[in-house]
């Protein structure tokens, strides 16, 4: 009994600052790659040739760029940009420099959602839009946006998981955050009750983003 | 008025030419409700939405009111939308919006303003019949309702014309009769033209005044409903108007050079006629009666006969020549025929 008390009393005392480190980094890179990545989604999916604003070779362009980034492995594309880091953020390794990474790797990941949930919307509501007279710019905003927003909700959900997650990895450079604490106490200082901790930890938080990601979108649907 | 002159319509699908429309030409004048009828693939539902532009045609020019809409700019185009209603057989209604913000839409499009809004929205749905229902969302109504909210939606903007695009097909038939009711009521009250398109006969029957049958691309027949209905011409019409199973129902057993089959359409007034016991008596013909029916479209009459007459050349001629002399419609079937 008194063991147990023990471990709760360290955990209580290591958690609190990489816990908010990871939420930082989550919290940030969410908010950066859902401002980037939906309007990219947006536009990979209207700019298709049958779709209310073809340009075909900007819709290939896009679509290499976000297929180039999506097949990067996350650990490669961290150190990969470094200098872009150095430029946006002034350093290469920290926890807000490990923002960088986390928002380009989402990015691509959102837009690719996103660019599903509005390309799986029936084409039939488009066209009685159009055929309203409703302009380009108000079906993205009257009938899309909203049309497309729970399944949108979903994807960000998705994305957040991932990037707590990736998080964990950006641990690896210095990034701090729960996977840090794991790697460094739990896994490389032999202590598994620090290991087993920032597991539970983690899930918790997976299963409250999950949670609350399904409640919006029950919230949403009609 | 609509006009719709030489309209083509071809598609590119890999590296192959699909002629899709081939030189339509229709009129269709203020307060028609004009049917356009034909099987799927046969370019209907591309040939309605070149009225509002929403498919381009390859060549050829669509006429509303003597303006060449295929001559207009992208924003006048939008401006000339707001003035065509649209509906749909999916309805196609915006499913996070309730009733009032679908109906709503048309007019937030077109920059209204919002007090505007809110009495045209009443006005509408109370012309629908779905004034409760004005905060449901799509999801809780029926098929019949949805379609009415979108009947609302095509009038918000003051539409001139409605384009109905198989706007009755998903629904069962008396949702049908009920659409289909509202929609006359729209045209005769608001005096609305409206086009439609549909495979179903009945829906031609019930509403229209006109009709073009439409097959493979290209107008096959057309003219009023009850031409249509009781003087069919092209085999495609006989086949949405049944007649093959009319006509092909009895195989004869005196097939000679003394026997003729025919056909006879009796119209309004020769329906009143003992027309049939007068020629045997004037010919000395005999008949023998293989099949008949009596119709009626919106409210006009028309009967068909299917007969057999023998008899010497002769009195086979006078005959023909009695029939042709009444207010009859006769055409001669040849076995061929009734294989079609």
């Amino acid at each position: 009994m008194n063991e147990l008390y023990d471990i709760l009393i360290k955990l209580m005392n290591l958690m609190p600052q990489p816990l908010l480190e990871t939420l930082y980094m989550v919290a940030a890179s969410t908010v950066f790659s859902v401002l980037l990545g939906v309007p990219l989604g947006f536009i990979t999916a209207i700019s298709e040739e049958n779709h209310i604003w073809p340009h075909k070779n900007l819709n290939r362009v896009l679509n290499l760029l976000i297929n180039i980034a999506r097949s990067l492995p996350f650990i490669i594309l961290m150190i990969a940009v470094f200098p872009l880091s150095k430029f946006l953020i002034g350093r290469r390794i920290g926890t807000t420099a490990a923002i960088v990474p986390l928002t380009i790797a989402a990015i691509p990941f959102v837009a690719r959602l996103v660019g599903g949930s509005v390309k799986e919307l029936t084409w039939g509501i488009i066209e009685a839009a159009l055929s309203m007279g409703a302009s380009t710019m108000q079906i993205i905003y009257k009938v899309i946006l909203p049309e497309a927003l729970p399944s949108i909700v979903s994807g960000i959900t998705l994305t957040v998981i991932n990037l707590i997650s990736y998080s964990a990895m950006a641990g690896a450079i210095g990034g701090g955050g729960l996977g840090d604490l794991a790697i460094r106490f739990g896994y490389q200082g032999f202590q598994e009750d620090v290991l087993i901790g920032t597991v539970l930890v983690l899930l918790a938080i997976v299963q409250l983003v999950q949670f609350l990601g399904d409640k919006i979108y029950k919230s949403l649907i009609r | 008025m609509i006009e719709i002159k030489d309209l083509s319509k071809s598609f590119i699908d890999k590296n192959i030419t699909v002629d899709a429309l081939k030189n339509i030409n229709l009129k269709i004048e203020k307060g028609d409700i004009y049917g356009i009828i034909g099987l799927s693939g046969a370019g209907k539902s591309t040939l309605i939405r070149c009225i509002n532009r929403l498919e381009e045609p390859t060549t050829g020019s669509v006429l509303i009111d003597g303006q060449d809409i295929m001559k207009l700019k992208d924003e006048e185009i939008l401006k000339i939308r707001r003035r065509i209603g649209m509906i749909f057989q999916s309805f196609n209604l915006l499913s996070r919006r309730d009733c009032s913000k679908n109906i709503a839409f048309p007019l937030e499009v077109a920059g209204y303003h919002k007090t505007n809004i809110d009495d045209r929205v009443n006005e509408l749905l109370d012309l629908v019949g779905l004034t409760d229902k004005k905060h449901s969302y799509p999801s809780q109504l029926s098929g019949g309702q949805k379609q009415r909210v979108a009947i609302a939606r095509a009038l918000a903007g003051k539409a001139e014309l409605l384009l109905c695009d198989e706007a009755t097909s998903s629904l069962d038939p008396s949702t049908t009769k009920s659409i289909l009711a509202l929609l006359k009521q729209i045209n005769a009250t608001l005096g609305i033209t409206i086009i439609l398109i549909t495979h179903q006969m009945e829906v031609i029957k019930e509403i229209c005044n006109k009709v073009a049958v439409i097959s493979e691309g290209e107008i096959v027949e057309m003219g009023t409903t009850f031409e249509l209905f009781s003087k069919p011409k092209h085999p495609v019409t006989k086949r949405f108007l049944g007649h093959k199973s009319l006509e092909g129902s009895y195989e004869s057993n005196a097939q000679g050079d003394n026997t003729r089959r025919y056909k006879l359409t009796f119209l309004q007034e020769s329906a009143r006629q003992p027309i049939i016991s007068q020629m045997i008596k004037r010919t000395g013909v005999e008949v023998n009666i293989i099949a008949g029916h009596i119709s009626n479209v919106q409210e006009k009459y028309y009967g068909n006969l299917i007969i057999e007459i023998s008899g010497d050349c002769e009195a086979l001629q006078k005959a023909l020549e009695y029939l042709n002399q009444n207010e009859l419609y006769v055409e001669e079937l040849v076995d061929n025929e009734r294989v079609v």
